[in-house]
């Protein structure tokens, strides 16, 4: 039995896409808001939101982080989001596939070492956009199991 | 200002809440993976009735439909030649170096096979030549910087060969590519997957058997530190790979060969 460890909304993935198809051709950035939970001694994250990073520089194939105004993030979190954390990073790969590449590995361990945040990375120029959640592992990294979740319509 | 810092720190201090996953009875799945298998909710929210004769046949149609595609999908795969990765020899004559690409899905590990011809001759009052054929399985594991050499030399020979072409964007894309697929040291079906989907895309270019053993022989060669010598073989699988020119290959190879990659 698969164990899915990110659970996330279709609502909020199409604006994380949407936001990835804004900056094309060039690569975005931004951070992945929500919580990690437990359940039956197994851990289990949900992402709720997104908040783009400020960039110094992007182009087609990398984006740097403006670290200078990470205050913005802080303040967004405590407006948009109380009470839920950053679980996460995401960034587009814009026509290059769905990867890690040295880099994106060694920002991750940078920034998110602890276990279980993930990466996310989109291909907003496939049709339709793919995506994929991945883990850091000892010997590199691994695609993350994950299910996108559809909201009910109720009357 | 201060008070905002800590909320990340404070995480790290929390306890975790219980808290089960969201579940089939509060949503719909829109998308997930690995695919989830199908649940009785699903299908419930669909009833085949009895009084919906032609929905019951089409259902049954379908089924047979994919049975069938399945069956089709088999015997292609089946059939050496057809199958888009499938254990292939690459043999090149006359040539002391034949690579075979072996894959194991889903987590492919890449072994070279390297058969290596001596020829002897002792003349003594009649000729006699010997030919000895070694057969080693050497596991692929070179090292970070000989990938980055190889995503370096790959792309100087991709571009040689695509000269005025290709924007220099797309090559670079290729390259920033490749340096992150070779990173763990092996490419797997995934990234196998994606590096054909991208070198398509970009370049027109399918990942084949030869792309493969080209890569493979250009870790080889850097690893050992022996390109020079190697580079008459590369080169004739850069040639069945890529369609380059072997002279032109060597020449690209060789300005290549001192480059750490970057």
């Amino acid at each position: 039995m698969v164990w899915y460890l990110v659970h996330t909304y279709e609502d909020v993935l199409n604006k994380l896409i949407d936001d990835c198809k804004r900056m094309m051709p060039n690569e975005t950035v931004g951070y992945l808001v929500g919580d990690i939970y437990q359940w039956k001694g197994k851990k289990w994250l949900e992402i709720i939101g997104f908040i783009p990073a400020p960039v110094q520089e992007t182009d087609r194939y990398h984006a740097i982080v403006d670290k200078s105004r990470m205050g913005e993030i802080v303040r967004l979190l405590d407006e948009y989001y109380p009470d839920k954390i950053i679980v996460g990073w995401y960034h587009s790969h814009p026509g290059h596939g769905l990867f890690l590449s040295d880099l994106d590995i060694r920002s991750h361990q940078a920034v998110f070492g602890k276990s279980p945040h993930v990466a996310l990375v989109v291909d907003p120029t496939t049709q339709p956009p793919s995506y994929a959640f991945f883990l850091l592992t000892e010997n590199g990294y691994t695609r993350a199991a994950y299910i996108v979740w559809r909201r009910r319509e109720y009357e | 200002m201060s008070e905002k810092k800590p909320r990340i720190t404070r995480v790290r201090g929390r306890k975790t809440v219980e808290r089960p996953p969201p579940s089939i009875g509060e949503y719909e799945v829109a998308d997930s993976w690995p695919p989830l298998s199908p649940v009785p909710q699903v299908i419930e929210r669909q009833p085949i009735r009895r009084s919906d004769g032609h929905r019951g046949r089409a259902l049954y149609v379908a089924i047979a439909i994919i049975v069938v595609a399945l069956i089709w999908l088999g015997v292609i795969l089946a059939i050496p030649g057809l199958s888009p990765i499938h254990p292939h020899t690459v043999t090149i004559t006359p040539t002391t170096i034949a690579i075979h690409p072996t894959f194991t899905l889903p987590k492919a590990t890449i072994t070279t096979t390297i058969i290596s011809t001596k020829t002897s001759t002792i003349t003594s009052t009649k000729v006699t030549t010997t030919t000895i054929t070694k057969t080693e399985t050497i596991l692929m594991t070179p090292s970070r910087s000989v990938n980055l050499q190889v995503a370096d030399a790959l792309t100087d020979l991709i571009r040689k060969t695509l000269q005025g072409d290709v924007e220099n964007w797309r090559m670079d894309s290729v390259k920033y590519l490749l340096s992150g697929f070779l990173h763990d040291e092996e490419l797997d079906e995934f990234e196998l997957k994606s590096l054909n989907e991208t070198l398509h895309q970009h370049l027109n270019l399918t990942v084949d058997n030869n792309l493969i053993a080209l890569i493979m022989a250009l870790q080889s060669a850097y690893s050992e530190g022996n390109l020079n010598e190697e580079i008459d073989d590369i080169c004739k699988l850069a040639n069945h790979a890529l369609d380059i020119n072997e002279e032109e290959c060597k020449s690209v190879l060789s300005q290549a060969g001192g480059s750490s990659g970057s």
